[in-house]
């Protein structure tokens, strides 16, 4: 049965907390019910939701004082300001590993990677949890070896698959021609799309 | 997991050497069979069974 609250002029409606301490809830229409918001009401305290929907094909707009600060459009770009001047498309580090490339090679940290293929003297690859959509992924990587003995220089040698990135080479400038193959101490590397 | 590795033959005849990310939630297994190139031969060993010397890394072999 319907019920709806009117007055004239302004007022509100309050719930009271109840005498214990718990929860005050209202319950809403279902899931397939609607809450019709009028004008633009401000919400003080937390919300609390397990899913925010926007109706299909309308970007989801985060404001604050009327400048929008981040959107989520409707192709599922994240677009956020974070100081660039405004909102913009944001594109995610989708892979990355910090490895010791000497030894028996360990790695100290990583994301998104399934194993790291050690394939030769400072040649190494990066096998994905995931699949990318296509291989036109950017790949950056640095290496180094102990700190102060030997900068590198790091090389992508293949092209990459939708399953694992380019082969990663580290070298170094032996004698100010010969670039060699040298394993890593410190090599990091970050796979962005 | 930490301490395993899988090899499988490269194909210039040398070998690959795969370091098991475990924060990937993946069993050894499960990277395996993902990670090894279909139809090549593999075997999962234990850390200690690779060589840490690498000088003659790029002459290693695969034995099946």
């Amino acid at each position: 049965m319907p019920v709806s609250i009117k007055g004239t002029g302004g007022g509100s409606v309050t719930l009271d907390a109840g005498a214990a301490a718990a929860d005050t809830t209202l319950t809403l229409p279902n899931t397939t019910g609607t809450v019709a918001l009028t004008a633009s009401p401000t919400f003080t305290g937390t919300v609390t939701a397990t899913a925010i929907t926007s109706p299909s094909a309308t970007a989801l707009t985060f404001q604050y004082g009327g400048t929008t600060g981040a959107t989520l459009d409707t192709s599922g770009n994240l677009q956020f300001n974070s100081g660039y001047g405004s909102a913009a498309t944001a594109y995610g580090c989708r892979a990355w590993a910090n490895f010791n490339g000497t030894g028996t090679i360990a790695i100290r940290g990583s994301g998104g990677v399934s194993s790291i293929a050690d394939q030769a003297v400072g040649q190494y690859a990066l096998n994905f949890s995931f699949t990318m959509p296509d291989a036109n992924y950017s790949t950056v990587a640095v290496c180094s070896d102990n700190p102060g003995v030997n900068p590198g220089f790091v090389s992508v040698i293949d092209a990459g698959t939708t399953t694992q990135s380019p082969t990663i080479g580290a070298s170094y400038n032996s004698s100010g021609a010969t670039w060699l193959n040298f394993d890593a101490v410190y090599v990091r590397a970050e796979v962005v799309r | 997991m930490e301490n395993l590795r899988i090899i499988y033959p490269s194909d210039n005849g040398g070998v690959i050497v795969l370091i098991p990310a475990f924060e990937c939630g993946l069993t050894i297994e499960e990277i395996a069979a993902k990670d090894v190139p279909q139809g090549k031969p593999y075997k999962i060993v234990d850390v200690a069974g690779i060589p840490s010397d690498r000088t003659f890394r790029n002459a290693w072999e695969y034995q099946a």
